[in-house]
């Protein structure tokens, strides 16, 4: 037999172009149909809309007769969280599983606007958390916060409305809270910062004597550096986690003034120091709040719920904040590590 | 009495820019096309002088599937029926193959169409999963740009689906 004729009887046919530029178009039906078989429904369903080619080859083989189904809450909100990626003016609620408009005073700090929803967290469900339940949680980015900054920074859209909300994200915030018991006064400080696609947050908490009051180990027994690592007075959330807080703020006062202990938390993406002295103590926390996706991500689970755990590099997360400056400002109440 | 063919034994295969090379029959067996025909046909006259011809598979293309056959010769061969439901909802891909893929786009889509003509199912997988990865995890405009598509929805289709997503509009 001629190996050739062989051969050549069995060379596909290339389909019609459907579109010269684009070799994805250029594919055979049954190689598409192999490629979106290996795509979760909310993928097949975005693919659904970006042209008449391929919207008829998913309706036709995923579609027709089934209706557009997302079985999951966590499906349609996956789905939402990739549609809304070319949308800047809209943002994903975890809680009523829709697209909100953005409004562009929404920031961490701000009280001007808040959702009709409340803010997005759901208190009867510990499944999709919008914010973190914090003490301080009115301080705290919450999931939207995160979702449009990212998306601001990688749009890096031309429009200036856009352009001053992602200014406003980002700018640094305070609060200052006086406790008349203890006789401290707390200065809680938040930058915010995108590195490589990431959100990352540096907290820093200054606990200060009020008059002639020194501080103790005993002004800081209130302090949440996250889910994981709390100290609540008797409200902590686990034993163990307090106990292993309380030792770096025993080790925080008894070392030499001002030096830093520096620690991480092993179940989320958090690294903290501590530095004490009789007048003054500063507690340090630098956070990876992840990268642009859903409530239902590891790295955003973890920081707002005790229950999800991931592992990080200790100091990973102080090393990738990088210098201590925020939009050109030095911190300089930022302890740096001792290199022996 | 089938004849006996040793790992060593040289194949030669010609891409349709003609250019040849020599290649284990082992290495081309990982081709299910090309494995049949060499049975169909004994392989006794294949030679550098009558190479096999691969036609609509260019050199550049030729080399990159020989060299993925190449890694992959002693894998498994899987049963030509495997369709199981696990192979089809992971889009993990080994190192090697990732990093194998990393080519431009045109390059990508020649793979995968040359193992579909060749029957190499494994890496045409590969292929596939390498395309649905760079699906994931986007918007649909994000789909158009990355592969070049042009939106050609007429007013009435985006409106269409515009009522589609209207379920997650807030009102």
């Amino acid at each position: 037999m001629n190996i050739v004729k062989y051969l050549t009887g069995l060379v596909w046919r290339a389909p019609e172009c459907q579109s010269q530029n684009s070799p994805i178009l250029q594919l055979p039906v049954e190689l598409l149909l192999n490629i979106f078989h290996f795509l979760p429904p909310y993928s097949r369903l975005l693919v659904y809309q970006t042209c008449r080619a391929l919207r008829a080859i998913v309706h036709r083989n995923f579609v027709a007769g089934r209706g557009v189904i997302l079985v999951t809450m966590e499906h349609r909100l996956i789905y939402l969280t990739h549609l809304a990626r070319s949308l800047p003016d809209r943002w994903v609620c975890a809680k009523c599983c829709k697209l909100h408009p953005t409004n562009r005073w929404d920031t961490p700090s701000s009280w001007l606007y808040r959702p009709r929803c409340g803010d997005g967290y759901d208190w009867s469900s510990d499944e999709h958390s919008e914010s973190r339940i914090f003490f301080n949680y009115q301080h705290s980015a919450s999931h939207r916060h995160i979702e449009l900054t990212l998306k601001y920074a990688r749009l890096n859209s031309s429009k200036r409305a856009h352009q001053k909300h992602l200014k406003r994200l980002l700018t640094a915030h305070h609060a200052i809270s006086i406790r008349v018991a203890e006789g401290i006064q707390l200065k809680r400080s938040f930058y915010p910062k995108v590195v490589d696609g990431r959100y990352l947050l540096l907290t820093v908490q200054t606990y200060l004597g009020v008059g002639s009051n020194l501080i103790s180990q005993q002004s800081i027994d209130w302090i949440q550096i996250c889910p994981h690592l709390t100290a609540l007075g008797v409200f902590s959330l686990s034993r163990d986690h307090r106990m292993h807080l309380g030792k770096i703020i025993y080790l925080a006062f008894a070392a030499p003034a001002n030096t830093p202990i520096f620690e991480s938390c092993s179940s989320c993406g958090t690294d903290f120091s501590v530095q004490a002295s009789p007048k003054r103590a500063t507690v340090c926390i630098w956070q990876d709040l992840g990268p642009e996706g859903s409530v239902y991500d590891s790295e955003w689970a973890a920081i707002v719920r005790e229950t999800t755990k991931i592992y990080h590099r200790p100091g990973s997360i102080r090393e990738l904040y990088g210098q201590h400056e925020h939009n050109g400002e030095l911190l300089q109440i930022v302890p740096k590590p001792v290199v022996f | 009495m089938a004849e006996a063919k040793p790992a060593s034994q040289k194949i030669w295969l010609v891409s349709n820019d003609n250019a040849t090379m020599e290649v284990d029959r082992a290495v081309v067996e990982r081709s299910m096309l090309l494995k049949n025909m060499l049975e169909d046909l004994g392989g006794a006259d294949v030679s550098p002088e009558n190479p096999i011809p691969i036609p609509n598979v260019n050199e550049a293309v030729l080399r990159k599937v020989v060299e993925w056959c190449e890694h992959h010769r002693n894998d498994p061969v899987a049963a030509p029926d495997d369709e199981s439901d696990a192979r089809k909802k992971t889009t993990d891909i080994e190192e090697w193959d990732q990093k194998f893929m990393q080519v431009d786009q045109e390059m990508l889509f020649e793979i995968i169409l040359a193992s579909n003509f060749l029957d190499i199912k494994p890496l045409l997988d590969v292929g596939c999963k390498t395309v649905a990865n760079m699906i994931k995890g986007k918007s649909p405009e994000e789909i158009r740009k990355t592969f070049n598509i042009t939106n050609d929805f007429s007013a009435e289709e985006e409106e269409q689906i515009r009522r589609e997503n209207e379920w997650a509009e807030d009102r």
